[in-house]
């Protein structure tokens, strides 16, 4: 099992109040898993992806990771699991906007020590597997919002990273620009990597093959979607 | 991630923002030149002196006079001395006499040959020159060369001979640009034969060209009427005999005079000490403006170093995201705070030799002292550790700062 949650609670507390952002959320997804979250607006996917992603740590619950305890993690380690294990893909791509493409791409390589020259050959490997092989000096200002999330993307995926989390990547752009995103995804997924993304949109979430509603900070509903289930009948599903 | 990693970052950070770079190393700037400008003086300035002391054999010298003969002070009290005691020619032939390490001893006497506007006269021409009654040896503590004719010698001590020699603006204030040898010159109602013209020179104020010198033993018996000196300069062999001749000029002193004790005798070393400790006051004030000002730069640094993490908030979350550990971003910023100290301390050296060749290039120009400033490897090394040191200290707090930020807070920073 990749990723093991048992009845994780994130609690914030604000002066008197506590906002119980997830309460009890137990879920695991395997290796190659193509995963949708869905739910409304502060029901909680964002906190369960920071959570899931290493960034955050849960109230209450565990959290296993390749079968290692994220709680027990000191910060420097789960920095590393941050930086091997995981590939972020945020919906405002929260690119550096002072470095050009290439730089962006090349972040996860600095800090895991890569050479220099090395670098350099797997950030524009990575480029050109998302299709911008073009625009390697390009500044985040000089790139359409799509062009934006590609840069993201390869800088997510120059890592080699086991789990790709992408919270609503294509919420920034248009349907069109949205629909190639999900192609890169496709791709990620066929070629072995756990794919987890949150949406709000349905077709979107028809991309993946499991769709976990959340609601108040709960799993609602955890399914295979119509694709999957086509899939799995044998039918050749084209989106 | 190596360090050579945070420096190309931290160069690159530096260059996206080239004005703000600019404007907040400023301050580092201008403390490391000014102190850089201050110091190369000092030290430009005290080669050239010791240079100057070495050339008049200042390590040698020892200088020498009677006790203050009026007053002296007894347990508190000023009471008047009953006597009054002086050096004479004959302590200055005791003291050749009692040692062989002394190269030779100069007399010297003041008179006043009278006049206010002037005191020397050439037919319609008159000047005011200051006398230096001497022996033959004074050009050689001066180190001073004669133009034309010749020194005093010891004939003329020995016959009390009225000749004199001239510094150059007396020469040219009597003579314009007519040779003075030969020629008779007035001074205090007595002709003076003039044997020689000295070569202009000037050290510090000390304006050479505006005396006159004349044999001791002329001032002492056809001007004055006794034979007092005023003080006498010894130089020994060599700066390692002073100790043995002070002890020598001791002895002689005691022989013949009842207070000999009392007598002054100052040395080079003394006087280098003096100077010495003249320019190290100069520098441990320079040190001191250093000081203020390095922290001043340092606060403008730690300040905007406060305001680069705060506006970069989102890009630490988003390092934090992609693998940075703490120590990275602590890393990071630190060595942004260096590079900007040390880019503007590197600018501060140039600044400071500007500053201190323009002053002495201006110092010269104004005081015929001809000296440069001089900056030296190791003041470059003090000032480039010294701002190393600044980014150092007021880096590690907004780097501090950066490192603790939580990467979920971070990222949703706006
Ligand atoms: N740092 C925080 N401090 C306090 N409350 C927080 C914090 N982060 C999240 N919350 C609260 O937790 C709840 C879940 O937030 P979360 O961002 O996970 O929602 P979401 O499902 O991602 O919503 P959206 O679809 O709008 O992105 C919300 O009520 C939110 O107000
Ligand atoms: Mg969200």
């Amino acid at each position: 099992m990749l990723i093991q949650m048992t009845n994780i609670a994130k609690n914030y507390e604000i002066g008197e109040e506590v906002v119980h952002a997830l309460r009890g959320v137990s879920l695991s997804i395997e290796k190659n898993e193509y995963v949708a979250i869905m739910g409304p607006s502060g029901s909680g996917k964002s906190t369960l992806m920071n959570i899931l992603g290493c960034l955050d740590s849960p109230s209450e619950g565990t959290y296993d990771l390749n079968g290692k305890a994220v709680s027990d993690m000191t910060d420097d380690e789960l920095a590393e699991v941050r930086n091997k294990e995981i590939g972020f893909v945020f919906q405002n791509f929260n690119l550096l906007s002072r470095s050009d493409s290439l730089h962006n791409t090349e972040l996860p390589l600095i800090y895991l020590g890569v050479s220099r020259k090395k670098r350099r050959e797997l950030a524009i490997a990575s480029m050109q597997a998302v299709g911008l092989g073009e625009r390697m000096h390009h500044k985040p200002s000089e790139l359409s919002g799509g062009q934006r999330q590609r840069v993201a993307i390869a800088r997510a995926l120059v890592n080699n990273p086991s789990i790709i989390l992408a919270d609503e990547p294509t919420g920034n752009l248009d349907s069109k620009t949205g629909e190639e995103i999900m192609q890169i995804f496709e791709v990620l997924h066929s070629k072995g990597n756990t794919v987890i993304l949150v949406t709000h949109e349905p077709y979107i979430a028809e991309h993946a093959n499991r769709v976990i509603h959340i609601l108040d900070g709960q799993v609602d509903s955890d399914k295979a979607t119509e694709n999957a289930i086509r899939r799995a009948n044998g039918e050749k599903v084209v989106i | 991630m190596n360090l050579l990693e945070p420096i190309s970052m931290g160069i690159i950070q530096l260059r996206t923002n080239k004005l703000r770079s600019i404007l907040s190393l400023l301050g580092i700037l201008i403390a490391v030149g000014s102190v850089t400008g201050i110091v190369s003086l000092g030290e430009g300035l005290q080669s050239y002196i010791l240079g100057e002391f070495d050339k008049m054999g200042g390590y040698s010298m020892i200088w020498s006079w009677a006790p203050d003969s009026w007053y002296r002070n007894e347990s508190g009290n000023w009471v008047r001395r009953p006597w009054e005691e002086y050096l004479t020619y004959r302590d200055v032939e005791a003291i050749m006499a009692e040692t062989n390490l002394v190269e030779y001893v100069i007399p010297h006497v003041w008179v006043n040959m009278g006049g206010t506007e002037s005191n020397m006269q050439y037919r319609s021409a008159s000047t005011y020159g200051s006398v230096e009654s001497t022996s033959p040896y004074y050009i050689m503590e001066q180190n001073w060369r004669i133009a034309k004719g010749r020194f005093l010698n010891f004939f003329d001590m020995a016959n009390k001979a009225k000749v004199c020699v001239l510094g150059s603006q007396l020469a040219e204030d009597l003579f314009g640009v007519s040779d003075p040898i030969e020629k008779e010159v007035k001074m205090g109602g007595m002709r003076y034969t003039v044997v020689g013209v000295m070569e202009s020179k000037q050290f510090f104020d000390n304006n050479y060209n505006d005396r006159v010198m004349i044999p001791v033993t002329t001032a002492q018996e056809r001007i004055l009427g006794h034979d007092h000196l005023g003080y006498i300069t010894v130089k020994a062999k060599s700066p390692e005999y002073v100790d043995e001749v002070v002890d020598a000029m001791k002895r002689v002193y005691r022989r013949y005079h009842d207070h000999g004790d009392e007598y002054n005798i100052r040395t080079g070393e003394g006087e280098l000490e003096e100077i010495n400790r003249v320019l190290l006051i100069m520098k441990a004030v320079a040190g001191g403006v250093a000081g203020i000002s390095l922290i001043v730069g340092g606060i403008g640094i730690m300040n905007i170093m406060l305001v680069s993490v705060t506006e970069r908030t989102r890009e630490i979350g988003v390092r934090k995201a992609l693998g940075a550990t703490r120590s990275n971003i602590l890393h990071q910023f630190i060595v942004e705070a260096v590079v900007l100290c040390l880019f503007g301390g590197m600018l501060g050296i140039g600044l400071g030799l500007i500053i201190g060749k323009a002053i002495s290039i201006y110092i010269t120009s104004i005081t015929h002292m001809t000296f440069i400033s001089l900056i030296s490897p190791k003041l470059m090394m003090i000032a480039v550790g010294f701002s190393l040191s600044v980014g150092l200290i007021f880096g590690v707090y907004p780097a501090w700062r950066a490192s603790r930020l939580d990467p979920v807070e971070a990222l949703r920073h706006e």
